[in-house]
């Protein structure tokens, strides 16, 4: 059995894999800041990589992530608009209350579901746990910033922002971040010695 | 955003740092990997029925050499995509397992049942979603108890492709194809379970009884 051909010899599916193999993780860990839940992000992340190979023949001189995580972010707002179109007043606003309750109730920071806790290294969910209670206008540029390391002119571009406002929220989004972080933490280490759970 | 500021960002506290390092280690479960390449294989036969102008999956399948060619190229693609993954690659990433040849004798009266040999034993137990490319003239009835799961993904003229939850361990589900022709057969075999992702390939060959 043959077992390497050349990228040119392989079909257009082949191909496409070879390419975003590697992106993956990345694109991934996109997915996962975007969605309040790991079911959600793999799902996000399996209909991003069909629309991605569907109109791969119309992808611009830009860099593979940077496309990806644009088509990512598209269909992420597309999927949200298409829920809250279905999602009745009374829905929004029982979800709502029971949202800002939880949070209360947590101290503010939105908890991972049981699953995450269980796959995940506990700060890298933390961390994430964190992101997910910033403003997602901030979470998305540091986590493009300081988890993929792109640089301004990458982010502008994934974002469609001014690189101006790239700057200014990474500033604001990682000022905030490390206070989200330092309190979670803290409450997290005052539980432990309690001898609850985190 | 009235009071941008244009100024570098604030240093991020050791803390923290270490934390989004450690969120650097996410990673698609091998679980995922192999549903993302079943999604993206569906979009290919759901593309490749629309008109092209490349050669016609049809016009291929039709040559007795196409689909040596066909399993060729998949498994240089799975070799590639090992090799590309470089330090990204784990202990959960998907291995390609040697391709197997199979010798099946055909029963007297024509059909007969063969059990694919997989490596279900990998998964410890867990059980495995499994995602098995037959080539078309062959139909794969696992009995319904044995794969309540059992799902047709996508069929072409090249190939079909099954996914279904099984069983692994010594209770495993048996992977059972109908074979009613001598010939050379092909057939590709994902498993993903939270423990390990395989791919493997075998090559079965049916001949047919002699008189007694």
């Amino acid at each position: 059995m043959k077992q390497s051909e050349s990228p040119a010899e392989l079909g257009a599916r082949e191909r496409f894999e070879v390419v975003v193999e590697p992106l993956l993780p990345r694109l991934h860990r996109f997915c996962l800041a975007l969605c309040r839940s790991r079911q959600e992000a793999e799902d996000l992340l399996q209909d991003s990589l069909v629309r991605a190979f569907l109109n791969w023949d119309s992808r611009d001189s830009g860099s593979w992530l940077g496309w990806l995580c644009g088509i990512a972010r598209h269909q992420f707002l597309e999927n949200r608009r298409t829920q809250a179109r279905r999602r009745s007043l009374l829905d929004s606003v029982l979800e709502g209350a029971s949202s800002v309750l939880g949070s209360l109730f947590e101290g503010g920071t939105e908890q991972p579901d049981p699953e995450a806790r269980l796959c995940g290294a506990e700060e890298a969910e933390l961390v994430l746990a964190c992101l997910h209670a910033l403003p997602e206008k901030f979470r998305l540029v540091v986590l493009l910033c300081d988890v993929e390391d792109l640089d301004y002119e990458e982010v502008a571009r994934v974002l469609a922002l001014p690189l101006g406002t790239v700057k200014s929220r990474h500033s604001r989004g990682r000022a905030r971040l490390g206070v989200l972080f330092t309190a979670a933490s803290s409450r997290q280490a005052q539980t432990v010695s309690e001898g609850g759970r985190p | 955003m009235s009071t941008e500021d244009e100024g570098r960002p604030p240093p991020l506290p050791d803390e923290v740092r270490a934390a989004l390092e450690a969120l650097r280690g996410e990673k698609p479960s091998p679980h995922l990997r192999a549903r993302l390449q079943a999604a993206l294989i569906r979009a290919e036969h759901s593309r490749g029925r629309e008109p092209t102008q490349s050669p016609s999956p049809r016009a291929l399948s039709h040559h007795p050499a196409a689909r040596v060619l066909v399993g060729a190229a998949l498994a240089g693609a799975v070799a590639l995509l090992l090799l590309a993954r470089g330090d990204e690659s784990g202990p959960l990433s998907p291995e390609l397992l040697p391709a197997r040849e199979v010798a099946f004798r055909l029963p007297g009266d024509g059909a007969g049942w063969l059990e694919l040999p997989w490596a279900h034993g990998v998964h410890s137990g867990e059980p495995a979603t499994v995602w098995l490319e037959t080539p078309p003239p062959l139909d794969f009835h696992p009995r319904l108890r044995d794969a309540p799961s059992l799902a047709k993904v996508d069929c072409d003229e090249a190939r079909c492709v099954h996914e279904f939850t099984a069983r692994t361990g010594a209770a495993a589900t048996p992977l059972r194809v109908r074979i009613d022709k001598p010939g050379r057969y092909e057939f590709r075999v994902s498993h993903a379970s939270d423990v390990r992702h395989v791919q493997e390939h075998f090559v079965v060959v049916a001949d047919q009884a002699g008189p007694p």
